[in-house]
């Protein structure tokens, strides 16, 4: 809208600028509503909506949720699953887009154009016998069956070979003429270069691991294997719990996402237009 | 083949085996089978059995029965009813869960697509903390969104939630102010948001909306970074206006990421579930079933697995025509340079 710098001050800009503000406060509100209503007394929360906080800030609902609703195993489950499914995606990725990127082999094109035709079919479609195949490897109700399937994304290995693509030929010439192996170029000079493509992978796989929620909620059935989002919706079902309750654990699991999101911003906006534009 | 030839092929599948296990056993040979359940019977405790396309026919069709105009007729129904009843859909869970999510999918389109790409337009200005609105902007769609609906769910609540507080405020204030002494006075309408079969679908596409518009946004944003400086000051030059560059240079640049965003958002509406199934369970009266909720339902719930798998595959089916469609009408106007 402005398209020249322009440090001075003018009407339209403030106006801008507080039009601005209250589309911000739009996105912005719901979690400040759920901030301040966490901290609230259960009855408080109806009587006084409005007010962001209440009259004392009852932080003893974390340690409700935390402690007898059982939110702190859920988030160790979680943080387990998320870790290990962002490693391994991260891993494979870097494999695989090398192996698409650098390396000659019969059937490279084919292997990777069927990557590519797959990434538009949704998960929905192979729920089902993915249970059936968990039943048949015994992890039904077991963690592994939310890391191992997830272990390979053909997205990222798309990723990762476009950014190989990009080095010169010249980078591991050098290095072969001294012996090096490939997978020493790989993780002596491709990977260091890698760090924003790796990011960016990071901050793909993290929102997945962390926030996914139809297939925990198909592939584990007790309560000790939760991940956040089924503790969530468990809580929100169950007798027990408070609103306070409730979006006490909800901002749990809402604030890690966004402070990683703001603290990688670049690389989560690098997300969203690599993956999306270029294919 | 040459000896360094072979050695480079033997490394290239070595590199690439760690995906092409995951790719096969957690992807390609589960996809298989999904198709081959969908022509089955299957329960997930006895063998599948083959059942053709019955579970299609089950989900699709529709029985021919002339004979109940005649009764609808009889029962007080006007001709347009009567007649809607000589189809008879085998499944009409089905064909609601189809058309709820469509509607879903439409409404989202409607309400992310204009506003995000205004809110880039604006966020495109070279002025101070353009970042900082743009980062409040995209946290929803960062943020859990099976979180955000149990926000919204107290957000929607419809006797003490914040939108009904501040309609009934608004309302009572107005009363006091003006429409008492006329002796009119407002009713507070009590909106039920979540708990009217008229409403909970587009209270549920309001927030999907306001989780997607960051995304589009931020699609935006690095589609209007890629126009260059001059094409503004040009159009500045020969005394375009704010109104006309915008409608005449930004949008006819910005149709390829329309387009782009129309197949993005589509596909992900057309799977929603985590909305429904937090903030409604599907309801009331079915009116936020949608059909991934459907295929949980069936698949998971009543472990007609077969059926699900056939529901999932429509799913599918459906994704791809609507890309298909897409791609077919973009020549007419997606802008190619």
């Amino acid at each position: 809208m402005f398209t020249k710098v322009d440090r001075g001050f003018s009407f339209s800009k403030l106006a801008f600028y507080i039009f601005l503000t209250l589309v911000g406060l739009l996105f912005v509100y719901p979690f400040l509503f759920m901030l301040g209503a966490s901290l609230k007394d259960s009855p408080e929360i109806f009587h006084d909506i409005l007010n962001l906080f209440g009259k004392r800030l009852v932080w003893e609902n974390y340690a409700t949720v935390l402690g007898t609703v059982n939110m702190g195993r859920y988030m160790l489950n979680t943080a387990v699953v998320t870790i290990l499914v962002t490693l391994g995606q991260i891993a494979t990725s870097i494999l695989g887009g090398y192996a698409f990127s650098r390396i000659r082999f019969p059937g490279r094109d084919l292997i990777f154009r069927i990557y590519l035709g797959t990434i538009m079919i949704p998960f929905t479609v192979i729920m089902v016998p993915m249970y059936k195949l968990m039943l048949l490897f015994g992890w039904v109700d077991k963690l592994q069956a939310l890391v191992v399937p997830w272990l390979f994304t053909a997205a990222g290995t798309f990723l990762m070979r476009q950014f190989f693509m990009n080095f010169p030929k010249e980078l591991e010439e050098a290095a072969f003429l001294d012996g090096a192996n490939r997978f020493t170029i790989l993780t002596q000079i491709f990977i260091p270069l890698s760090g924003p493509a790796i990011a960016t992978q990071f901050t793909i796989s993290f929102l997945y691991g962390w926030n996914s929620f139809i297939w925990p909620l198909v592939a584990i059935q007790s309560k000790n294997n939760y991940v956040v989002t089924q503790g969530l919706a468990d809580i929100q079902g169950g007798y027990h719990a408070t609103p306070p309750i409730v979006l006490a654990g909800t901002t749990l699991v809402i604030i890690p996402t966004v402070l990683v999101f703001l603290f990688a911003q670049k690389y989560f906006v690098e997300g969203v237009t690599t993956t999306g534009m270029k294919n | 083949m040459s000896k360094s030839r072979t050695r480079e092929a033997i490394e290239g599948y070595l590199f690439l085996l760690p995906n092409l296990i995951g790719f096969l056993i957690f992807f390609a040979i589960p996809l298989a089978i999904s198709f081959y359940y969908s022509f089955t019977d299957y329960n997930l405790f006895n063998d599948p059995k083959w059942v053709g396309l019955s579970n299609y026919g089950k989900a699709l069709g529709f029985a021919f029965t002339p004979g109940s105009y005649q009764a609808g007729i009889d029962a007080g129904k006007s001709w347009f009813e009567a007649a809607g009843n000589i189809f008879q859909p085998n499944d009409p869970t089905f064909w609601t869960a189809l058309q709820n999510t469509i509607v879903y999918a439409l409404g989202v389109l409607a309400f992310s697509i204009t506003p995000a790409f205004l809110l880039a337009w604006m966020l495109n200005s070279k002025l101070r903390g353009m970042t900082v609105f743009r980062a409040l902007i995209y946290i929803p769609v960062v943020a859990s969104i099976v979180g955000s609906a149990l926000v919204w769910f107290w957000i929607y609540n419809s006797t003490s939630g914040v939108i009904n507080t501040v309609v009934t405020g608004t309302v009572n204030g107005l009363n006091t102010l003006i429409f008492n002494s006329v002796g009119h006075p407002l009713v507070d309408p009590q909106i039920n948001w979540l708990t009217s079969p008229d409403l909970a679908l587009l209270s549920l596409i309001i927030m999907t909306s306001w989780a997607t518009i960051g995304y589009d946004m931020v699609v935006f944003l690095a589609a209007l970074q890629g126009i260059p400086n001059h094409l503004y000051e040009a159009a500045t030059i020969d005394g375009a206006g704010r109104g006309t560059i915008l409608t005449r240079i930004v949008v006819p640049l910005m149709t390829p990421t329309i387009f782009f965003l129309l197949i993005t958002n589509t596909i992900t509406s057309l799977q929603i579930f985590s909305e429904p199934y937090i903030m409604t369970s599907g309801g009331p009266a079915n009116s936020t079933l949608t059909i991934v909720y459907y295929l949980y339902q069936k698949g998971f719930q009543r472990f007609q697995m077969g059926y699900g798998a056939s529901l999932a595959w429509i799913v599918f089916g459906l994704i791809f025509i609507v890309t298909l469609v897409q791609f077919r009408f973009s020549n007419r106007w997606v802008y190619e340079e």
